[in-house]
């Protein structure tokens, strides 16, 4: 397998509070990892520091063309950060011809603040996967606000990309969607992170089985 | 995202108000209109444009970007910075043109395409677009008229129109120039600069724009969530 984005070494510290704590990721093409963690247990920080959205405080990320500089977006690259990242006063038709230059325009000519929030987090994802010539794709939360069938569209999808050789990183609650899609998960509690396979966990991986995991992790004794 | 989709962006997500642009464009119509009465007399209209760009170009960038807003922006962080301030500059560059023009078609003295009013232009923009970087929106004009209103009302500021008028016929110290355009940017056009004021406003004007692309460039901006 070939490591589309790797990281090491990642530490983060906001202040005082350690979020982040020598952690190695290696994002592979043609494997969805699954990033489970507990609420403010760093999972965003590491998105946006293997974006390049944010520095890390020591530790290096790197693609197949070598170390990539901190805080330098990289490319053949698509993250998604949550519906919470697109401008509530934009228009959605603007937003769509813009982001994603006309591969997937929206008629709604609505402002992003004046739509669902199902449609908000819909139109995220698709400015996100539109993005021509990416290979690696990150998402926080891409189920958040989504129907049952936006949910299965969204699986489908990411297993389709998947498939294409996309090295796709997933971070989110919902174990059971995680379970549908990723080959393997990450565990990310106080800093510090354990990657596991799905025969690591046992014969058949779904929602249950990850919050048997989650929870064995919580309170190792 | 191609270089000048980067700018449509930018001015997409921090847009100047249009609370500010409306009556830019009355400054404008004001401006021609002025010239249209009464040739080189439009000197009133390009001090209430540098009024209304102390407040235009302060659009605020730290809490946009703790929000993730310009996550799409796939340049690096410098370009990034000096694109956001390019689209708060671009609505004062237009109105002191447009009133330029009305200026060359009157057939009077041509005052907004002069050094001065440009000197001005430059120095309001990049000090309160820096000044707003981290402060927020509108930040940049509130602090410096805030400033200059409470030094003319504690008397302890100089004598603008003193200077102003010594300026007029060249008898102004270098001094006493540059101390008023920087404590009454709103005065500079009226102030006839020379070379060695203009050079320092200038001076002073490119380390500000530096200085507030150094701190985008530097600074961390994590989401507000994560960071709890």
């Amino acid at each position: 397998m070939t490591a589309r984005l790797e990281g090491r070494g990642l530490s983060k510290s906001y202040g005082r509070r350690r979020v982040l704590q020598d952690v190695n990721l290696t994002l592979e093409g043609g494997v969805a990892l699954g990033l489970i963690g507990p609420n403010g247990a760093g999972k965003t920080t590491l998105l946006r520091v293997l974006s390049g959205f944010l520095r890390s405080d020591a530790g290096k990320v790197s693609d197949v063309s070598g170390i990539l500089e901190s805080a330098m977006p990289r490319r053949r690259f698509a993250q998604f950060g949550g519906a919470h990242t697109i401008p509530p006063h934009v228009r959605a038709r603007s937003w769509g011809i813009l982001v994603s230059l006309g591969a997937w325009i929206p008629g709604e000519k609505r402002r992003v603040r004046d739509l669902s929030r199902g449609t908000r987090q819909m139109l995220g994802l698709r400015s996100t996967l539109a993005r021509p010539n990416v290979d690696t794709l990150l998402f926080d939360e891409p189920w958040e606000g989504l129907d049952p069938d936006g949910a299965r569209w969204l699986n489908a999808t990411l297993l389709e990309r998947v498939a294409a050789g996309a090295a796709v990183l997933v971070s989110s609650h919902r174990l059971h969607d995680l379970a549908a899609v990723c080959d393997r998960y990450a565990f990310l509690r106080d800093g510090s992170l354990r990657v596991c396979s799905r025969e690591e966990i046992g014969p058949v991986v779904g929602g249950d089985e990850l919050m048997r995991e989650f929870d064995k992790r919580k309170d190792p004794a | 995202m191609r270089r000048w989709n980067v700018l449509r962006f930018i001015n997409m997500v921090t847009p100047v108000r249009t609370v500010l642009l409306l009556p830019m464009g009355a400054t404008l119509v004001f401006g021609a209109w002025l010239e249209a009465k009464n040739p080189g007399s439009s000197d009133s209209a390009v001090a209430f444009l540098m009024l209304l760009q102390l407040f235009a170009v302060s659009t605020g960038f730290v809490s946009h970007a703790r929000r993730g807003f310009y996550d799409p922006v796939l340049e690096r962080v410098p370009r990034r910075a000096i694109a956001h301030f390019f689209c708060a500059l671009w609505p004062g560059c237009i109105v002191l043109v447009g009133i330029g023009i009305a200026e060359l078609i009157a057939g009077g003295r041509t005052h907004a395409l002069g050094a001065s009013a440009w000197t001005a232009l430059a120095l309001i923009s990049s000090v309160a677009w820096a000044v707003s970087v981290r402060a927020g929106a509108l930040s940049g004009g509130a602090v410096w008229l805030l400033a200059s209103l409470a030094l003319l009302l504690s008397g302890r500021g100089l004598n603008v129109l003193g200077v102003i008028k010594a300026a007029e016929l060249g008898q102004a110290s270098l001094r006493d120039v540059v101390e008023t355009g920087l404590l009454y940017p709103v005065t500079i056009p009226s102030l006839n600069l020379s070379t060695p004021a203009e050079a320092i406003l200038l001076g002073v004007s490119a380390t500000a724009l530096t200085a507030g692309v150094e701190y985008i460039a530097r600074a961390d901006f994590p989401i507000r969530e994560e960071q709890g």
